[in-house]
């Protein structure tokens, strides 16, 4: 696809939306969202979704103003951190974060990925993420856990087995996405899978996109990234080191403790 | 030890805190690799009451060729990959080459090295280092 010139340009806040294709989506859709959290699992999980199911660069997300001056390079053409892919049924776009957001940055972008979803009448968004959990390396199966901002989007995990995230904290960006989605009753689904804190956690990853993949009818074979989870832990250290510092600035830990409860 | 020798010594203490603070602020933009083909690992370190447990990220690590140095409170974490990695398209190089982890850690003051234990899991080339701290 040429990226010379964007057909649309959206901005909400600041916020801008640039769109390469004018694209009629297919329904349902959804919206999946990868951006660097605990474990960077939605990060991983969302490229190698991009990469993996032939999905192509359809729009890039900027703003002068929350946004650090930062171009990412891939095969020659630069483009912003903050990237949307479609794939060929043109029923599901993936949001790819190549950076973390910073505090100032979270609320405006999670408010414009909302308002966005609610433009362009994408029907769910997907929230992939990792929850650390203390004792990550003694765990062999991995639990997942999902949030839901409408009785439309926890419908569709309902069958799926996975357990409901019931009391607890939620820090960064998907929690504003959550909070603002349930406010302007926008389908939001969260899929929250253990992981450690602050190392690059394929195989949570793998975790996330096989429930995606469950969700959506999308087939996404996870071999490929459990067999090479060893170099692309050595290729997304630094992006985990950014990451653990953005997540530490927003007091993430808090999503170990308790909230004020009655038993 | 006087009053006035303890609270120079916790002013001490102090700054070395806030000069340790300083310099993982700079760290914080160095990359994480050399051209001499070293990458630094991944390190967490989590402080619970009774001691510290530092985990180390070590993917690609052959452990048989991993050595662990204890010097006073610095750790030294050395280790080999199983064989040496290429990376076609690494930054701004055409190429890069990397053959083994290295990193040193600076440990808190509060550690009692005599109890510490080393485990290792060579399944996810995770380091866990176990080091009591000191009762006071």
């Amino acid at each position: 696809m040429s990226l010379e010139r964007h057909v649309n340009k959206t901005s909400f806040d600041d916020v801008d939306y640039y769109e390469y294709e004018d694209i009629r989506l297919e329904h349902p859709s959804y919206l999946v969202l990868g951006l660097p959290d605990a474990g960077l699992v939605g990060a991983l999980a969302t490229k190698y979704l991009a990469m993996t199911t032939s999905m192509k660069l359809y729009g890039e997300i900027d703003s002068s103003r929350y946004l650090q001056p930062i171009t990412v390079v891939h095969k020659s053409i630069p483009r912003s951190p903050l990237q949307l892919y479609i794939n060929n049924d043109k029923n599901i776009l993936a949001l790819v974060s190549e950076a973390p957001l910073s505090i100032p940055a979270v609320y405006p972008i999670s408010k414009s990925i909302v308002e966005y979803v609610s433009r362009k009448g994408i029907d769910y968004i997907i929230s992939l993420s990792g929850i650390a959990v203390p004792n990550r390396l003694e765990i062999k199966k991995l639990t997942a856990y999902w949030l839901a901002s409408t009785d439309k989007a926890a419908e569709i995990i309902k069958d799926l087995d996975i357990k409901r995230f019931d009391e607890g904290f939620i820090v960064g960006p998907y929690a504003v996405i959550l909070k603002e989605s349930r406010r302007k009753n926008i389908n939001n689904l969260m899929i929250l899978v253990e992981s450690f804190y602050d190392f690059p956690d394929p195989e949570a990853a793998a975790e996330a996109l096989q429930i995606l993949s469950r969700i959506t009818g999308v087939s996404v074979d996870v071999s490929k990234l459990l067999e090479e989870a060893e170099l692309v832990k050595i290729q997304t250290r630094e992006l985990m080191k950014q990451t653990r510092k953005a997540l530490s600035e927003m007091k993430k830990k808090y999503e170990m403790q308790m909230p004020l409860m009655y038993t | 030890m006087s009053s006035f020798d303890e609270m120079f010594e916790r002013v001490k203490r102090e700054i070395r805190r806030l000069m340790r603070e300083i310099e993982e602020e700079f760290e914080e933009d160095k990359p994480m690799w050399t051209t001499d083909g070293r990458l630094e690992p991944l390190i967490s370190m989590e402080r619970f009451p009774d001691k510290y447990v530092l985990l180390i990220d070590l993917p690609y690590a052959d452990f048989k060729a991993l050595s662990i140095d204890l010097k006073g409170r610095r750790v030294i974490i050395e280790c080999k990959l199983r064989e040496e990695i290429r990376f076609s398209r690494w930054t701004v190089t055409k190429e890069a080459v990397f053959n083994k982890y290295y990193t040193e850690v600076e440990l808190p003051e509060d550690i009692d090295l005599a109890g510490a234990y080393i485990e290792k899991d060579d399944l996810r080339k995770i380091v866990k280092i176990v080091v009591p701290r000191k009762r006071i």
